[in-house]
C-alpha cells in the first residue's frame, strides 16, 4: 500500500512537473505540448482498468487544479479518454507503436474538441479561432512529443520482453 | 444490504466510470470561489514546489537575457563614448584653430586628412574639405602653417606640406623682423634661407609668414629657430627651424580661402 501511494505521488509530481517547468521549457510561441493527454494515455495503456481509471481520474484532477475556472471539465474529458483507451485496449491489440500513435491523435482531437466546446459554451465563432490558433498547433506539437515518448516506452517494453525471454 | 454490496462489486467498473464522470462535472458546475477552494489544496501540495523552481528558472533565463542585452548596450555605449571623445577632440582642435586664426578677410574651411601620398609620406597629404577648395590656398592647423593646396578636384585636394620640397614660404623672424624663405631641409626640419650674415636671427625666435609672395597671409606661425650657424665663407646664415606643426599626426586642418578675389595664383 505504501509503495502504491509512493508510486502515485511520484506520478503526481511528474505530472505537475510536466505541467509547469517542462511546459515552460518546451513552449514555442506560447504553444506547449499537452503532456496531460500523453500521461493519461500511458496510464491507460500500461495498467489494468482497476488501476488505470482511479489513477487517471486523480491525475486529471491534479492537472485541472492548475486552472480553477475549468476545474472538473478537463478531469471529465481526460477520464472519458482513459475509459475509452482502456476499453479499446481490452478488445484490440494496440501493442504496436503506430496503433498507439493513432490512439494519441484520436485522444488529443477528442480532448481539444470536447474541452474547448464545453469551456466556450459551444460558441462556434470563438471555437474556430481557438481551434486554429491554439488547438491545432497544440495537437501537432503533442503528437510530435507523444511519438518520442511512446517510442521510448515501446523500446523499453521490447527490451524488457527480450530480457525476460518472452519475445 | 448484502445484495446491494454484491451488485456494486459486480458492476464496479460501471460504478467507477459513472462516478469518474459525474464528480468532475459537478465540480465544473460549482462557483469559481468554490472551485478555487477545491483547487487550492491540490495546488499547495503538488504545484507550489514547481512554481517556485519555475519562477527561479524564469528569473535565471531573464538574468541571462538581461546580461546579454546589457553587454550589447555596453559595447554600443563604449563605441558611442569613443565617437564623442573623437568629436570632442576634433571640436577642441577646431576651436584652437579659430582662436589662432581670427582673420576676417578669410573663410576657414574645415578639412580632414584622409591619406598621405604613397612614398612621399612627408611631402604631401590628401585632404577632404567640407566645401569646394581651389589650388594654392594655405592650409593650417591649430599649431600653425601646414602647407598649401597643390591640386584640387573639388572637395578632395593634395596638400604640399611645409616640410616637403614643393613648398616654400616667405617668412620673417617675429622678434628681429629679419626676412627669409622657409624651405625643406632634406627631411630634417626646415631652413630659413636667405638670411644675410649681418642680419640677426637667434635660437628660440619664432618664425612667421611674412605675407610676401602672395600665397600665405602674414602672421601664420611656422616654427621656432633651433640652430643658427654662420660659416665665414658663406654670405647667408644657416638657420634651422623646428616646425610647430606635428606632421606625423595631422588629422583636422583648415583651408584658408580669401573672401574676395583670387589670391595666390
Amino acid at each position: 500500500m505504501v509503495i502504491r501511494i509512493f508510486k502515485f505521488l511520484l506520478l503526481a509530481y511528474l505530472v505537475t512537473f510536466s505541467q509547469t517547468i517542462l511546459s515552460n521549457l518546451t513552449s514555442i510561441l506560447g504553444i506547449a505540448p499537452n503532456f496531460g493527454t500523453i500521461i493519461i494515455l500511458l496510464i491507460a495503456l500500461r495498467t489494468e482498468y482497476q488501476v488505470a481509471l482511479p489513477t487517471s481520474f486523480a491525475v486529471a484532477l491534479i492537472i485541472d487544479a492548475l486552472s480553477p475556472e475549468t476545474l472538473g471539465l478537463g478531469t471529465a474529458v481526460r477520464f472519458a479518454i482513459a475509459v475509452a483507451v482502456s476499453e479499446i485496449r481490452q478488445h484490440i491489440d494496440i501493442e504496436q507503436l503506430p496503433a498507439q500513435m493513432y490512439l494519441l491523435i484520436g485522444s488529443e482531437i477528442c480532448f481539444q474538441t470536447l474541452f474547448q466546446a464545453l469551456a466556450n459554451s459551444f460558441d462556434f465563432g470563438t471555437l474556430s479561432t481557438i481551434y486554429l490558433e491554439v488547438s491545432l498547433p497544440t495537437l501537432v506539437y503533442t503528437v510530435v512529443v507523444g511519438f518520442v515518448v511512446l517510442a521510448m516506452a515501446d523500446l523499453e517494453f521490447k527490451i524488457e520482453v527480450k530480457r525476460r525471454g518472452l519475445g | 444490504m448484502k445484495w446491494a454490496t454484491s451488485r456494486l462489486y459486480k458492476n464496479r467498473k460501471l460504478f467507477l466510470i459513472i462516478a469518474g464522470l459525474i464528480v468532475p462535472l459537478l465540480l465544473f458546475a460549482l462557483q469559481l470561489d468554490q472551485k478555487t477552494f477545491v483547487a487550492r489544496p491540490l495546488q499547495e501540495v503538488f504545484y507550489t514546489p514547481f512554481w517556485s523552481i519555475s519562477n527561479k528558472l524564469t528569473a535565471l533565463v531573464n538574468v541571462y537575457n538581461d546580461n546579454m542585452a546589457l553587454k550589447s548596450e555596453n559595447v554600443r555605449l563604449k563605441f558611442e563614448r569613443m565617437t564623442f571623445e573623437q568629436n570632442r577632440l576634433e571640436d577642441q582642435r577646431f576651436r584652437e584653430m579659430l582662436r589662432l586664426l581670427p582673420r576676417p578677410d578669410y573663410k576657414l574651411i574645415s578639412a580632414d586628412v584622409i591619406a598621405h601620398d604613397q612614398g612621399r609620406r612627408w611631402s604631401s597629404a590628401i585632404i577632404r574639405a567640407s566645401e569646394y577648395i581651389d589650388q594654392f590656398l594655405p592650409v593650417v592647423d591649430e599649431k600653425g602653417l601646414v602647407g598649401k593646396i597643390a591640386s584640387s578636384t573639388g572637395t578632395v585636394a593634395t596638400v604640399s606640406l611645409l616640410i616637403g620640397p614643393n613648398c616654400r614660404v616667405a617668412a620673417r623672424d617675429n622678434q628681429t623682423r629679419t626676412l627669409g624663405i622657409i624651405k625643406w631641409n632634406t627631411g630634417r626640419g626646415l631652413l630659413l634661407d636667405g638670411v644675410a650674415v649681418e642680419n640677426d636671427v637667434f635660437p628660440g625666435d619664432t618664425i612667421i609668414s611674412s605675407g610676401m609672395g602672395g600665397v600665405f597671409p602674414e602672421g601664420l606661425t611656422v616654427g621656432v629657430v633651433a640652430k643658427v650657424d654662420t660659416i665665414p665663407t658663406e654670405v647667408f646664415k644657416q638657420v634651422v627651424v623646428e616646425p610647430f606643426v606635428d606632421f606625423g599626426s595631422l588629422d583636422n586642418v583648415m583651408v584658408m580661402k580669401p573672401l574676395s578675389g583670387s589670391f595666390g595664383n
